[in-house]
């Protein structure tokens, strides 16, 4: 028996399932986590879509498919958890307005893949940057943020300016831009 | 939208927020958010300072890489349950045929029992391939359809095996203990080195590769000889013959299908169809005999054998049937014509 963590994707694409793992697993995490509020259950249900998925990851085309596979493998298994616990409520919410929970679904799958990408980039700042990131996009003053940290204010400005780096520069700005851009239209 | 659009979509806005995106991607996220007042408020609320803020928290609350072990733990334990399976069934069939002990080791498929006279012998059925250790603690690799037989009192002075099939060894060193393997007309004397033999009764040849160290050959047949293989060099031996060759090889042909690696270079359809019958556990039946000398080239790993036909009908232009069975005890049947 030969195990490995590296499959091929029928189209030829090569997939490490440990990577894969690491780069999605809080991000699938968080999309069951809008249907069920109890984050355990919500980790059981994505490491169940895992073993799953390591039954036959070679019925797969591409990442994309993939991907597809494991956002409607999790809602699926949410959605049968709540009709199983009875959450009346919740539940006959989503069936009731069913083109709610479609266009709920997307936009969730649409949020968990760009925050894959954006948790990847602030993850590979240093912890006490990263930490003043956090803080200053919630708009703490740098005097409180040197406080919480327990660093000297000049540090927090350069690892703010630092930190800043990563993300799109001057992301309120641009909505302005935006905005005239598409009254322009 | 469709699912794969929104994952698309996704990915652009996790660049636009990263500043990454290209010039397509920020252009088709501007479309995309003056399509619909939703998108739009979806947009502005993802891409807010303090959306951002919540989702990372949100993210730093899972704690992935005790998440990744407890996966893993899982993954094994259910491997385990499916192997266990299948060795009890093996199990219940020694017990009727009344072979007396058998000791199993769940985690790899071979066949191990004791004789009543100390020999010890192991089998990797067709289909299967399987890692031991042997009591000197050298490891061996055994290829399908292979059975390597032991004395187990004796082993500890006198390191020899038997050996018929295909096996790898990485044998450790005991200067005082040389370390033999037997084949049929071919004995290999070492005393600390890996190295893969191939010696298939129903072979011509035995062949022997070495990767690492030194090994003596002796031949016990016709005018019996000693010859010294040197690391990157293949012995073939013909028992038609009687003759040994050595010649210059690239070693990982030889020594990678312990690690689930078939590789095939320039090797005639005849052996190709060997190698499947044995690794697949199928029986392939050959119509046209010029087929057997067509040459085939290939580096496959963990394929099916449907995908490896294919590959074969595509390279070498030839066509196949292939009859799938539900009943693990009848291997599939494929023809070749």
């Amino acid at each position: 028996m030969v195990s490995s963590n590296r499959i091929r994707l029928k189209g030829g694409e090569r997939l490490d399932v440990q990577d894969f793992f690491y780069d999605t697993y809080a991000g699938f995490t968080s999309f069951a986590s809008k249907y069920i509020a109890d984050v355990a259950i919500c980790e059981d249900i994505v490491q169940d879509v895992f073993l799953a998925f390591y039954e036959k990851p070679r019925s797969f085309e591409n990442l994309f498919q993939v991907k597809s596979f494991f956002y409607t493998s999790i809602r699926n298994h949410c959605l049968d958890h709540l009709k199983h616990q009875k959450v009346k409520d919740k539940y006959k919410e989503f069936q009731l307005k069913e083109d709610v929970e479609v266009d709920f679904f997307f936009a969730e799958i649409l949020r968990v893949e760009a925050f894959n990408l954006v948790y990847k980039e602030v993850n590979k700042l240093p912890d006490a940057m990263k930490q003043v990131l956090l803080l200053a996009l919630k708009d703490y003053s740098n005097s409180e943020i040197a406080e919480q940290v327990g660093i000297a204010v000049s540090t927090v400005k350069t690892h703010k300016a630092r930190a800043y780096k990563i993300l799109r520069k001057n992301l309120d700005s641009l909505m302005l831009f935006f905005i005239s851009w598409l009254r322009g239209k | 939208m469709k699912l794969k659009d929104a994952i698309k979509k996704g990915i652009f806005l996790g660049k636009y927020i990263t500043g990454k995106e290209s010039r397509e991607e920020e252009l088709d996220l501007k479309n995309w958010v003056g399509e619909d007042p939703a998108n739009k408020q979806l947009f502005d609320q993802l891409t807010s300072r303090s959306g951002i803020a919540s989702q990372v928290e949100a993210y730093d609350n899972v704690n992935t890489p005790r998440a990744w072990n407890k996966y893993a733990e899982r993954l094994r334990r259910y491997q385990l349950e499916k192997s266990l399976g299948r060795w009890r069934i093996a199990a219940i069939l020694f017990f009727v045929i009344g072979i007396g002990g058998l000791v199993g080791n769940s985690m790899v498929d071979f066949i191990f029992k004791q004789t009543p006279e100390n020999y010890t012998t192991i089998t990797a059925s067709n289909g299967q391939s399987s890692m031991i250790t042997l009591p000197d603690q050298s490891t061996v690799w055994l290829n399908g359809g292979t059975t390597l037989t032991y004395n187990t009192a004796f082993f500890s002075q006198n390191r020899e095996v038997r050996l018929d099939g295909e096996a790898f060894f990485q044998v450790t060193k005991q200067t005082a203990h040389p370390f033999v393997v037997q084949c049929n007309e071919l004995n290999v004397r070492v005393l600390g080195t890996s190295f893969n033999v191939r010696s298939y009764a129903e072979d011509e040849m035995i062949s022997v590769v070495l990767e690492e160290g030194a090994v003596e050959l002796n031949t016990k047949k016709g005018n019996s000889r000693n010859y010294h293989l040197k690391p990157g060099e293949k012995a073939d031996y013909s028992r038609i013959k009687k003759e040994l060759s050595i010649h210059e090889v690239e070693t990982s042909q030889y020594t990678s299908w312990k690690k689930g690696l078939l590789i095939f270079s320039d090797a005639t359809m005849s052996e190709v169809v060997k190698k499947l019958e044995r690794w697949y556990n199928v029986t392939i039946e050959v119509k046209n005999p010029q087929i057997n000398n067509l040459l085939f080239n290939a580096t496959i790993l963990h394929e099916d054998i449907e995908d490896i036909m294919e590959l074969i009908k595509f390279s070498c232009a030839i066509n196949y049937d292939i009859v799938l069975s539900n009943d693990p005890d009848t291997p599939i049947q494929i023809t070749m014509y």
